[in-house]
């Protein structure tokens, strides 16, 4: 009721004097007569597409009077307006639907008319390709100037070869001008930018570590994943507060009537989930759960704590759908990571301590409110509350040794969208505050461990608060039938720092023909949030953060994109991207290894790249699909005049992640990738720290240990090797009177190939002698999902 | 259905040369690098510039470390041949390896420049091959050598280059040494302040900037009522307060405050990194180490006394000669730098008084003296080191007049003291 009343009262500030009251829902009839001519009132057209059998929502096109077209969105809505009053004919089509037309016969007396379309699924899923029904990068391709996007459905992401759990964030790094540091993190970099710079968004919401056991494992939970969207440079005004790209969980929406479920076995987890759709889809939930179970296992068969560490996560989603055409939808994420105990397996950690035991968490905490609202016949009011928090916690109680933080993210953002002829105006806000609070307590004797002018006191609290508000506005503009122009106005203040500033954004299409276009896109981005992390470093737990203040600078990055893209049939296209990225004001910790936060210590530095993407799309949902990817970039960083490559810089990229349906029971996947080796930083050598006594004149070869130096190469000179690795996967459906199995088996590494992680240099030894760690070996799994 | 001739064939490209990747892990070979240390000194006429390489494994001890050797007697690779430039605002001037001097072969690696500097910034010419260094002026140095040429830049500090060498008497209850001419020696990005006690103690400290007043009396315990130690708590306003519990009267101190660079202090305060981006604290592009800049202020010799307000302060002199005891005492108690005995203070009563001092015996030998005075009992301990075991005698003062006991307490030796 209280949503209703701001609906309400949003409305009536913003809806058109002409919008009534909705008439009642009709089902259209078959037949009818042709549409009035011109000159006659308008009506505005709110429908519904669903499934006849399910009630569940349906995306379709929809084509009025075989002229202009609308699709309709996950709820199953679509809104056509101007449609002239008399009789028009509507023809939906949809993937794995039977296509519908139907007339509806609109009067003089109204101004909105509401209709439900229900379809009539397939009976062949081979039929799909005949239905012409546009997928969303088509759509995309038709109507959107928009550059650097992805879609990918959950469908695809279940065919990715998965390193004992399905993982979409490692799909995610398969797509062009993206890839993770190693086979360890699912982490990211994104044409060039740190691996802090993606907006990462579960329906909207950011998620600041969206990792488990330092980025070997995402966060989001496969069955509860319904479609993924990735904008990787240029993106609107929509968007705001990081530098690099956008990624956009949508939580999947039950689409069958009743209570339904699906469970995951493999080795490593058990994740379930169960979701139901009532009153023909007005009401839909949906709550999953995953735990690891290493710990259990090794415990059952050791008889000890050998492995005390697991991840847990649960995730709820729920949309009800309002009377007057709107939603009100949640969605609360938890997880955490926890690690209790004396392993066995990290001794060399934890040896210097006096007792081995450690306390260690961390996780992720994430709620949000969503209400859409419809105002009027051309207006949709969003609004959205929102909270994120991510806590850690790191001690030896032993020792007395305490690392923690805590950052909490509390925000309030909405949106109109209203159309006005040629123009999709969306005007919006979004009102932040972030609170971090990062504690240490280190006793220091006379030898501490990190003994340098850093040295503070054994407790240390450093608290942060910042709010952020933003201004956007986001004009999609189609100029002819040939152009489209999407400019925008991103205008933020960050509070603490008394920073402001104005992030233009500009993207345009040329359609040259029916199937070829021209894109290009060019806009300002910042980022108040960092991640105090060294790039370098090639694994990491978790990330501490930190927010803009008096030390903590603003960065910001503009964006240049060019490119065309290609339909070389209606599932097929070629996508050929180029890119120009500069970076300002980033910052790292001064040391990789002290842990300790210092925000007088962040050293600040710019950066540059650019580079070229290749995507070649395959898009038929039987038989095969998948994506090839090729990336070449070039990405480096500048400080004090010193020019170095970036951690993750990669010259050259190419994935290929293959789908196989021969048919419903049998599903096989591949991933296969190649690219040239991350940067690192080499050894020269040993040498000796001499110092010059101004007092004595003289030079004297320096007599602590630490005056004897291992010398680096320059940053980041070297380069790992090539970097290949083949993944298959094959599933097998079954079908049971209750259920449906999908056992699956995959192999992540197939032929073993052994890519360096990492080098270290083993300075005990005489010659010094570098040695190398790989990354993932042949790591065969097994997996079973249980959909009933 | 249709082929996906495109993305199959691509598929198949990968595939085979995943399949014909080969298995060994690769490791690379270290890459060694020039190594240049380099500070140019406003005080001296010549640079030492050390020019050598980085080697693979640990560097061991070398033979005793040669003053005129000091690359290979360091147990390092020195670099010879090289070409050292080093550049002026107005010159240049290149480097002579001590090697292509001497017919031993020794010198290798090191490299000498002459230097004179403007003392007050005028514009005059130095003689040939003399390079000219002004306080404030940016220098370059580029070594090419076959490995690399490495570059760096340092600018010397822009403060007046005359040395303080004066020694005095300081009375360290009264008495304020100030850094002379300080308006014009406060350009320097930091300061090196070094105290030294002989072979008791020592102090190096950094500060980015400097009082004027190098030395003062801190608030006395009545002035601080707050501060239960006796050392105020209110922040310093003289340079050296950092040592202030080292600074005792009776002895003679060193106090030296040298203007360093940018460079020369990350150099020598930067901590340890094993993933750092090169050597820390490296000022240099295309090597490592350090090109750095100082110029001295101050290096006085200090002789510390105090007020005398008791009975036991002063110079006493022994009546007698005896080995086992001291010829000659100077001691002194400040109630400006209190001091807690640091020998047998966990078990003894606390002494009514304590004082500082020196000790000299018959044959020359000096020790520094911590006295006690419980009492007429007197305690003194001395020590000719830091690192060696104290030495306990005891004594009384009775009626204005010092005792003190040989080992055994078998010989008493009367004191006098000198008049102030």
């Amino acid at each position: 009721m209280f949503l209703e009343a701001i609906g309400l009262t949003l409305a009536f500030a913003l809806a058109e004097p002409s919008a009534a009251t909705p008439t009642n829902t009709a089902a259209a009839s078959a037949d009818g007569h042709a549409a009035t001519g011109a000159g006659a009132a308008v009506v505005a057209v709110f429908g519904t597409v669903v499934d006849g059998a399910t009630g569940a929502p349906i995306r379709a096109d929809v084509l009025l009077n075989g002229g202009r077209s609308v699709r309709s969105d996950s709820t199953g809505r679509f809104t056509l307006r101007d449609v002239p009053t008399g009789t028009s004919t509507l023809v939906v089509r949809a993937i794995g639907f039977q296509a519908h037309s139907s007339t509806i016969v609109l009067s003089d007396h109204e101004s909105v008319h509401h209709v439900v379309v229900r379809m009539r699924r397939l009976t062949t899923v081979l039929s799909s390709v005949n239905t012409r029904a546009q997928y969303r990068e088509r759509e995309q391709f038709n109507d959107a100037a928009l550059t650097g996007a992805f879609a990918i459905r959950s469908s695809e992401l279940a065919s990715v070869p998965a390193l004992g759990e399905r993982d979409i964030m490692r799909a995610v790094a398969f797509l062009p001008g993206v890839a993770a540091r190693n086979d360890f993190s699912t982490s990211f970099n994104v044409r060039g930018g740190e691996a802090d710079q993606n907006l990462i968004l579960l329906d909207g919401i950011p998620i600041y570590n969206p990792f488990h056991l330092g980025g070997l494992f995402g966060t989001f939970i496969d069955a509860a994943v319904g479609e993924v969207e990735l904008l990787t440079g240029g993106f609107s005004a929509q968007h705001g507060g990081k530098l690099s790209s956008v990624l956009n969980v949508k939580t999947a929406e039950e689409a069958r009537p009743g209570v339904h479920g699906s469970t995951d076995l493999s080795l490593l987890a058990t994740s379930s989930r169960l979701a139901g759709s009532h009153g023909n889809g007005r009401l839909t939930w949906s709550a999953a759960g995953r735990r690891t179970y290493v710990d259990k296992v090794m415990q059952a068969m050791k008889g000890a704590d050998v492995f005390p560490y697991h991840f847990q996560d649960a995730q709820v989603h729920l949309r009800v759908l309002t009377p007057r055409g709107g939603s009100v939808s949640a969605t609360m994420y938890t997880g955490k990571d926890v690690f209790n105990g004396t392993p066995g397996m990290t001794e060399s950690v934890t040896e210097s301590f006096t007792d081995n035991r450690l306390a260690f968490d961390w996780g992720n905490s994430v709620g949000g409110l969503t209400y859409t609202q419809p105002i009027g016949a051309r207006s949709v009011l969003v609004q959205q509350v929102s909270q994120s928090a991510f806590r850690t916690t790191f001690a030896v109680p032993a020792d007395s040794i305490t690392f923690g933080q805590t950052m909490r993210d509390v925000r309030v953002a909405g949106r109109v969208e209203h159309e006005v002829g040629p123009h999709d105006l969306t005007v919006g806000y979004e009102v932040s505050s972030q609170r971090s609070r990062y504690r240490e307590r280190i006793p220091f004797s006379e030898k501490p461990a990190f003994p340098d002018a850093v040295a503070s006191d054994g407790d240390t609290v450093i608290t942060q608060q910042n709010s952020v508000v933003s201004w956007f506005i986001d004009d999609a503009y189609r100029v002819a039938q040939r152009l489209s122009v999407r400019a925008g106005l991103r205008v933020e203040q960050v509070g603490r720092l008394g920073w402001q500033g104005m992030s233009p954004r500009l993207a345009a299409k040329y359609r040259i023909s029916e199937e070829l276009a021209l894109t290009a896109s060019a806009g300002r981005f910042v980022q108040w949030t960092h991640a105090v992390r060294n790039e370098d470093l090639p694994l990491r737990l978790y990330d501490f953060w930190m927010t803009a203040d008096e030390q903590v600078p603003v960065a910001t990055a503009t964006h240049l994109v060019v490119g065309a893209e290609q339909w070389l049939s209606p599932t097929r296209f070629v996508r050929v991207e180029s890119y120009h990225k500069a970076y300002d004001h980033l910052v790292e910790p001064s040391s990789s290894v002290d842990p300790r936060v210092r925000p007088s210590l962040l050293r600040e530095y710019t950066g540059t790249a650019y580079g070229i993407d290749v995507y070649a799309r395959q898009l038929e949902l039987a038989g095969v699909s998948g994506w090839l990817s090729y990336s070449y970039a070039l990405s480096y960083r500048e400080r004090d005049d010193l020019r170095y490559f970036a951690a993750h810089d990669r010259r050259h990229s190419a994935n290929t992640v293959v789908r196989y349906a021969p048919d419903d029971a049998w599903t096989f996947g591949l991933h296969a990738g190649a690219s040239t080796g991350t940067p690192y930083t080499g050894w020269a050598g040993h040498m000796t720290r001499w110092q010059f006594d101004p007092l004595l004149k003289t030079w004297a070869p320096g007599t602590t240990r630490n005056d004897v130096d291992v010398v680096h190469g320059e940053r980041n000179a070297e380069r790992m090797p090539f970097y290949t690795r083949l993944d298959v996967s094959v599933e097998r459906r079954i079908d049971l009177d209750w259920a449906t199995l999908r056992p699956t088996v995959s192999v992540v590494n197939l032929f073993d190939r052994q890519n360096v992680m990492m080098y270290a240099l083993d300075a005990s030894a005489s010659p010094s002698r570098i040695r190398s760690l790989s990354q993932l070996p042949f790591v065969p799994s097994i997996g079973m999902r249980m959909d009933f | 259905m249709t082929t996906p001739r495109l993305g199959m064939t691509a598929s198949f490209v990968v595939v085979f040369s995943a399949a014909c990747a080969n298995d060994q892990l690769t490791t690379p070979a270290l890459t060694p690098r020039v190594v240049v240390h380099a500070v140019l000194d406003a005080q001296l006429h010549e640079q030492v510039i050390l020019v050598e390489q980085t080697q693979n494994g640990g560097i061991g001890p070398g033979a005793k470390l040669h003053p005129g050797d000091l690359v290979a007697t360091a147990g390092g690779h020195p670099v010879s041949y090289a070409t050292v430039v080093l550049h002026g605002p107005l010159d240049s001037v290149v480097a002579v390896e001590d090697r292509s001097l001497r017919s031993d072969g020794t010198g290798a690696g090191m490299y000498r420049i002459r230097t004179t500097t403007a003392a007050d910034g005028s514009p005059t010419l130095a003689a040939p091959g003399v390079l000219r260094l002004v306080p404030g002026e940016e220098y370059r140095l580029v070594v090419k050598t076959s490995l690399a040429t490495v570059t760096g830049s340092t600018r010397l500090p822009n403060v007046a280059p005359t040395v303080d060498r004066a020694a005095r008497t300081f009375n360290v209850d009264r008495d304020t040494l100030w850094l002379a001419q300080a308006e014009r020696r406060r350009g320097a990005p930091a300061y090196l302040l070094r105290r030294i006690h002989a072979s008791f103690s020592r102090s190096d400290r950094f500060e980015q900037t400097i009082a004027a007043a190098l030395l003062a009396p801190p608030p006395s315990r009545a002035a601080s009522p707050a501060s239960a130690s006796g050392v105020s708590k209110v922040a310093p306003t003289w340079a050296f307060a950092a040592s202030h519990d080292a600074i005792v009267p009776g002895t003679t101190q060193q106090f030296s405050v040298v203007a360093v660079d940018a460079n020369y202090l990350r150099y020598a305060t930067v901590g340890v990194d094993p993933f750092g981006d090169g050597v820390l604290g490296n000022s240099l592009r295309g090597g490592v180490g350090l090109f750095g800049a100082v110029s001295t202020l101050t290096d006085v010799a200090l002789d510390l006394v105090a007020d005398r307000d008791h009975a036991l302060e002063g110079e006493w002199t022994a009546t007698s000669a005896v080995a086992a005891l001291p010829l000659q005492l100077r001691l002194y108690e400040s109630p400006r730098f209190p001091r807690t005995p640091t020998h047998g203070a966990q078990t003894a009563p606390r002494p009514d008084v304590v004082l500082t001092g020196t000790a000299r015996y018959a044959n020359g030998k000096f020790m520094f003296v911590e006295a006690a005075q419980r009492g007429a009992a007197i305690t003194l301990v001395l020590r000719s080191n830091s690192k060696s075991d104290p030495l306990e005698i005891r004594g009384e003062l009775a009626g204005g007049a010092l005792t003190l006991f040989a080992a055994g307490g078998g010989v008493k030796v009367p004191y006098r003291l000198q008049a102030p």
